[in-house]
Formats: C-alpha cells, structure tokens, sequence
C-alpha cells in the first residue's frame, strides 16, 4: 500500500516542525526530576538499555571488511548507569554533563604564543569575547560579537605558531567568523551558513589555522558538512560533503565536528554522521574543497554498534583520530541491547593517506569511558585523556552509591600509544579532562574536580604534570573552591609557559570566565577573573 | 538514567507536542510521563522497543492534561526556541501553524509518523488504535495540509 503522501511533502512537514525545541530550562529541570526519581530506593527493577526503534540486522561479516554498520552515539543502558553521577553538577548555573559520550561545549578556547595567552569565550551576556594578556601582563578583554546575540554556540578558536587566529561560533544558528593576522586586530565578524536547527550545543562550528596563515571553518549543516577557507589577505570560498543518506527518514542531521591541521597546513575534519557513525574528510592545502566523505570504522575485533566523541589532532604531517566506541551483543525484536564494554580506541591518517590506519584499543576492559580528549605536541606525539569509572563486575565495581571516576592518560612515542598512565590525584566526581603537551613527552593535564559528590557547591580546577622518566608532580588545585567551575581548557607554547582557563559561576545563572598562568619553571599564579 | 533521559526525551517532548497541541506544556506532559514510566518499568518486558513503550504512557499523560485543560491550543503563541523564517534550513512558520492547527486525532498521526519516526504499525500501537485508521487520519491530514502554499506547489508538480 503506497504512502498518503510524498516525500517532498514529508520533508517539508519535517522542516516546518524542526522549528519546535522544547525549553532547555525545563529540560534541565526534567533531567533533574527524572533522575532524582530513578535514584530513590523504591526503583529496584533494573533498567534494561533498548535503543530508540531501528530495524536492521548487523552485518555478518567481520568489521575488517568496510561494509555499512549502523551505529548510534547513545550508548548507554543498563542499570547501574543509573546510579552513575552526571558529573559536578552546579545547583544554580548550567549543568554539565559529566559521563556521557558528548560534553557540552561550555569550555573556553586558549592559546598560548610567545609568553602571550589569548582566551576566547561565550560571556553568556549574549556576547563573544577575547583577552590577550602579554608575558606577566594583566588580560585586556575586546567584544567581538554584536549585541543581541541568542543561542550562542562556541567560540573555537585556533593559533598558529606566527600568532596568525581564526575563530567561529554560532549566533541565533548562523556560523560567525573573525580572522587577524600575527600582531593585527581581529577582523570584523561574517556570516558563513547555517547550521541544522536539531542539534543545540552540538552544532557548534570547528576551526583551523594552517601554519601559513589559511584558515578554515567547519560546521554542520543538514546531513552534511560545509566549510570555509580563507588564504592570508583572501576572501572566504565555500566547500560541502555529500554524506550518504540517513537509513532513516527524520534522523538527527549531522552535528560534533571537529577539526585539525598537520604541518603541511592539510586540514582533516571528523564529525557525527546524520543518524549513525563517524565520517571524515580532508581538505587539502592545495585544493578547493572537501574529498568524499569516508565513514570511519573501527576495526577492534568485535560487533560495534556505537560512536561518539570524535577528537582529532594534526601529528606531523598526518593525523589522529580518537573516539569512544560500544559493542552490542545481540539484536532483539529490531532493537539492539548493549554490551559494556566501551573504549576508547585511536586511529591514524599518515600524510597523503586516504584511509585512516587499523583502530588500536586504549582503555583497559574492566572500565567505562566517558569523556575524552586529545592534544598534540610540537614533535608531532599524541596525548590521549579520558574519564573512565569501573565496570560492573570488577572487583573495583561499587554498589549502591555512586561509583568513582579516575583518570586515564595514554602518550604515544614514536608515533604508537604503547600504554595508559592512571592520573594521581583524580578520582571521585571528576570530569572534563583538558592537555597540554610539550617537547619530550612534558604533559599538562587539568580537570574539574567535585569534592562534594553532586552538589557542584564544592568544586575546583586541579592540575598535574607529568615529565617522561621523571614521572607524575603533585596534583594541585589552581582555582578558588565554589560553584562550577566548569570545562577546563589547556594551552602551552614551546618555551613552557602555560594557561588554563575555566568558566566559573557567579551567582545566579551567571558564568564568568576565570583564567591562571604558569610561566615556564615556575608555579602556577593566583585565579583571576577576566572581565 | 541520565542517558536514557538524553536518548529518549526529545521524542518523548514531540509525541506529548503531537497530542496536545501544545508545545509549551508539553515540557511538564513529558515529565510527567517519564516519572509514570520509571514507576512501571517493572511492566516493561523488551518485547517491543522502549521508545514504542514510552511513547504509549506520553500518549496517555498527553490525552490527561488535554482533558484536564479542555481547550484549543493558542496558535498566536510563539512555539519555544522557533527559529526566525526563512534560510536554506529552516522550515516555514505557516505550515508549521497549520500542523498545530490540525485535528487531535490528524496531529497526533502526522507528528508520530514524521517528526518522531515511527512507522505506521508503530504508531497504531502508540495511540492504541487499528493500523487502518492510522492511515485513514494520514490520508486526511495530508487533505487538509495540501490547502497550504508550501505543499501546493508541490501537487501542481506531481500533476504536471
């Protein structure tokens, strides 16, 4: 029996209703209410994880082969994630979302050049704003966006060695870019798209700034990628993916892009497919646009059902993908049950390559990772971060209560991830791992740490580093206890001097961003707030 | 849970938007159906998707506050976090306020099949009726939504 409609009709029935969100505020007070009910004692039936509806059936043959498995990026289920903590929660700002395959993009962008810090961030009062604050100096802050500014996502924001920077956020759904070359003044914002209307946070753009002063923006669109590029003292050209068609009518479009560059100003971006996986593309320095969207596989032995997280670095004169990926076991009745037994698991595009290389696990089984993250060094060696609690049936497994979380680290040498390092000093309600990573294998690692299980009221930003053959220093805190603070962010240039950056509640709703520095052989300064 | 809140609540919101009308209760209606759905999961046994089981008691929480409430809802209203018109990826305003404007029973199909995805079959076990009379309310609402601009257009094309 034919449909009683078209799908021209169906699309645009679909478009008329995409306009429709439900209020994040009382979203978050739902979230609250739901979990809080789920965690009283009278719930005592486990949860049993079911996928949202989908009909397929996995392919029989094994993952090596590159055949089209359909996966989700909503892994979790079962029912001691229910008493897994969402993470330092803050009882009157946003809340963040600690163990889950996706962080909200709260954190602020940082860079650090020369002795020179420059921080990016989302003021909340409907602007986007930079400081650069010279060697020792005090941080001056500059507006970039223009009033009247609603549902801002972002900023991203990049630097190359010269000091040349692009940045992109999102305004009202509009993709914004500024520019400045190494000693200028930003440029003023443009329109480059728009991004699809079902995704919120996770439509934020990506940016990349080629050692030689290219630039180029990506972002999400439909079930596609487009993008930008602007050579130095050049005009914006405009490049789109042609992904494949979601299995499904009325998928999710394509969100989560990330973005990197490699020595030979090569870009590569990876971003969550419409409705299942992960896909990538380059844009060569000498082309004019994308290559074909691939969708990247991972080839650990097993069924694989789940992606998520995508974080890419530039190695050298290639390029690393890191991901979160979940097994199932079994189909049921056209849904699919969850396995647990997530990863994380890296992959590499060496330079000319047009396949990305065989996935190499990283986290140990008997853990659960959660959110990830990933730096490159100026010696083209990868860092790998990731918050990581123990899975049911381990020894290290707590039941009732909320079990804790660590930490794990995993440095490559010689361009191969040889083993995870278990971060002192990070255990409990921690999330939101951020990395810097200097010559030699020298790392920098920062994290949100909540002393006060849930509440958020008791929370700080920690940082460690670590020094290859000297081992771990002592991990200590570099911000004020209080409210939030929330995501982190990391930056270091080649001399050693460092910045981290955090966004902190204020009362209220209201966040501030709060920023420390570290000259290099030094001890971190004091917090303070950037205005 | 939190996970399953993330998976499962933006679907839950557009069934309960589907059913009432009403997009800015339909926040309280899915809250609500997701506490009744914690209270019986002991009831849920696998058998069909969980989305389908969640939606059935969204469904029945809509139709309680539509009952409590007993009005239409105030089309004039902005819908919540709607998008200014226009743009290669928005969708039209117009349209989107005939939908709304559909009857409960036409509404509550179309939003079910379109916008949350479910296939007819599913649907029928949604609303707890006969596959037939799901594809009977489709058929109508299509009728009545192809009195709008933006889907005019498209018959004279299939006609030519």
């Amino acid at each position: 029996m034919s449909e009683p409609h078209t799908a021209d009709e169906q699309t645009r029935i679909v478009a008329a209703l995409s306009s429709l969100h439900p209020d994040p505020a009382a979203t978050d007070r739902a979230r609250a209410a739901v979990i809080g009910a789920a965690a009283a004692p009278s719930v005592r039936r486990p949860l049993r994880w079911v996928r949202p509806s989908l009909r397929f059936a996995l392919p029989a043959a094994g993952i090596a082969a590159i055949g089209t498995v359909l996966v989700l990026s909503l892994p979790r289920g079962e029912e001691d994630r229910a008493a897994v903590p969402p993470g330092p929660q803050t009882e009157s700002c946003v809340v963040q979302r600690g163990q889950t395959f996706r962080i909200l993009p709260l954190e602020p962008a940082v860079a650090m050049r020369a002795g020179t810090a420059t921080v990016m961030w989302n003021a909340f009062d409907r602007s986007i704003r930079v400081a650069d604050a010279p060697e020792g100096g005090p941080f001056a802050s500059t507006r970039l966006s223009g009033p009247d500014v609603f549902g801002t996502i972002g900023p991203a924001f990049e630097q190359n060695e010269r000091g040349d920077g692009v940045a992109a956020w999102v305004d009202a759904r509009q993709v914004v870019a500024v520019h400045r070359s190494a000693g200028g003044e930003w440029s003023e914002p443009e329109v480059l798209g728009r991004v699809n209307a079902d995704r919120g946070p996770y439509n934020g753009p990506a940016v990349a700034m080629a050692p030689d002063g290219t630039a180029t923006v990506a972002w999400p669109s439909g079930t596609g990628l487009r993008g930008a590029r602007r050579a130095p003292d050049g005009a914006w050209s405009r490049s789109a993916t042609r992904d494949p068609a979601p299995l499904y009518p009325n998928m999710p479009g394509a969100s989560e892009v990330a973005m990197a560059t490699d020595d030979d100003g090569d870009v590569a971006a990876v971003w969550m497919l419409a409705g299942d996986g992960i896909g990538a593309a380059t844009w060569p320095v000498d082309e004019t646009g994308w290559t074909p969207t691939q969708k990247v596989l991972s080839t650990v032995s097993g069924p694989i059902s789940m992606y998520g997280n995508a974080r890419i670095v530039g190695s050298g004169r290639g390029f690393v993908l890191s991901m979160l990926v979940g097994r199932t076991t079994r189909v049921r009745d056209g849904g699919l049950i969850a396995a647990r037994d997530d990863m994380v698991v890296a992959t590499r595009l060496p330079a000319g390559a047009s396949t990305w290389s065989r996935a190499v696990r990283m986290s140990p089984r008997g853990e659960v990772p959660g959110q990830n993250t990933s730096v490159a060094g100026p010696d083209g060696e990868v860092a790998v971060a990731w918050t990581a609690t123990a899975a049911p049936g381990t020894p290290a497994y707590q039941r009732p209560g909320f079990p804790p979380r660590t930490l794990r680290v995993a440095l490559s040498q010689d361009g191969r991830f040889r083993s995870t390092l278990l971060v002192p000093g990070a255990r409990g309600t921690i999330s939101s791992p951020a990395l810097a990573l200097g010559d030699g294998g020298q790392l920098t690692v920062a994290w949100t740490d909540g002393a006060n299980r849930n509440s958020g009221r008791n929370s700080s930003v920690r940082v460690i580093t670590y020094t290859a053959g000297q081992g771990w220093s002592g991990a200590r805190r570099i911000s004020d206890r209080g409210t939030g603070p929330l995501t982190p962010a990391l930056a270091r240039d080649a001399a050693g001097n460092t910045v981290a950056a955090w966004m902190r509640c204020a009362g209220g709703r209201d966040l501030v961003l709060q920023v420390a520095t570290r000259p290099a052989g030094a001890d971190w300064g004091a917090a303070t707030r950037v205005q | 849970m939190a996970e399953l809140f993330d998976a499962h609540w933006h679907g839950a919101w557009r069934v309960a938007v589907g059913v009432s009308g009403d997009p800015a209760a339909s926040e309280d209606i899915a809250q609500e159906a997701f506490l009744r759905a914690i209270r019986s999961l002991p009831g849920f046994d696998g058998r069909r998707p969980f989305a389908v089981w969640l939606h059935r008691i969204v469904v029945n929480t809509a139709i309680d506050h539509v009952r409590r409430e007993r009005r239409r809802p105030d089309l004039s209203q902005s819908a919540p976090g709607a998008d200014a018109p226009g743009g290669p990826d928005g969708g039209s305003p117009e349209l989107l306020a005939a939908l709304l404007a559909l009857t409960d029973e036409q509404r509550a199909v179309v939003f079910l099949h379109f916008w949350v995805g479910h296939t007819v079959d599913e649907v029928a076990v949604v609303l707890g009726v006969a596959r037939g009379t799901v594809r009977s309310r489709l058929a109508r609402a299509m009728t009545a939504l192809r009195a709008h601009p933006d889907l005019q257009a498209i018959a004279r094309v299939t006609d030519v």
